[in-house]
């Protein structure tokens, strides 16, 4: 970090989330690659930190070659796999619950009122449920649980 | 423009142009299929882009 930051009194060694605006706008404005690299990891670690939302709006001003484009795709990616860890804790709910039951996915998707090919999406966390559907498959696995994991009736 | 100075310029230059190229003969971004023994993969502008964007954030990483 070789950035000088004349008129901002902050602690550089802070996390960036800590740092003032107009601090992170001198990194995408003026930094060098490892100044973005900082920025970037803190990005990854809170895609929806003060950070990485100050970075969103530098960038939509579209004054900075190559680094708007850059972070851009940094806050997308690192907000993608958020969703996507989201969607696999949702997927691995969701097979558990189904597997209690001993249902077939078919079987598990009409009790919950929902497609096969749907709740396949679920399971492999190609989409998330909505709270509603959520709850319909919930509602299924605490209604049809089998000890033995065999589907009743 | 090459904007930043120091030991990295090289390289932050080189993520900037990455991140975002912008060709100066843009014309042929349009033609790549008609380059002799040029993989397919690499015959269209959006692919390569795609993938450059994507060694940029590697650098970035």
């Amino acid at each position: 970090m070789t950035l000088q930051f004349r008129n901002l009194d902050f602690d550089h060694g802070a996390p960036m989330d800590l740092w003032p605006a107009e601090a992170i706008e001198t990194v995408i404005d003026r930094g060098s690659l490892s100044d973005w690299r900082r920025l970037a990891d803190a990005i990854r670690r809170n895609p929806w930190g003060p950070a990485a939302r100050t970075a969103e709006n530098v960038v939509a001003w579209g004054e900075h070659y190559g680094v708007d484009a850059l972070m851009s795709n940094v806050i997308r990616h690192a907000r993608e796999d958020i969703a996507q860890r989201g969607r696999a804790e949702y997927a691995a709910q969701i097979r558990s619950w189904r597997t209690q039951t001993g249902m077939t996915l078919r079987q598990f998707a009409q009790a919950a009122g929902t497609s096969a090919s749907r709740l396949s999406a679920y399971e492999n966390a190609k989409v998330a449920p909505t709270t509603d559907v959520l709850g319909r498959l919930s509602h299924v696995a605490v209604t049809h649980a089998s000890p033995a994991g065999e589907h009743v009736g | 423009m090459v904007y930043s100075q120091g030991p990295e310029a090289v390289v932050t230059q080189l993520v900037r142009q990455l991140a975002d190229p912008r060709p100066r003969d843009s014309e042929v971004t349009g033609q790549l299929a008609s380059y002799k023994a040029l993989d397919s993969r690499w015959h269209k502008w959006s692919t390569v882009k795609a993938v450059l964007a994507d060694l940029a954030s590697r650098l970035a990483g």
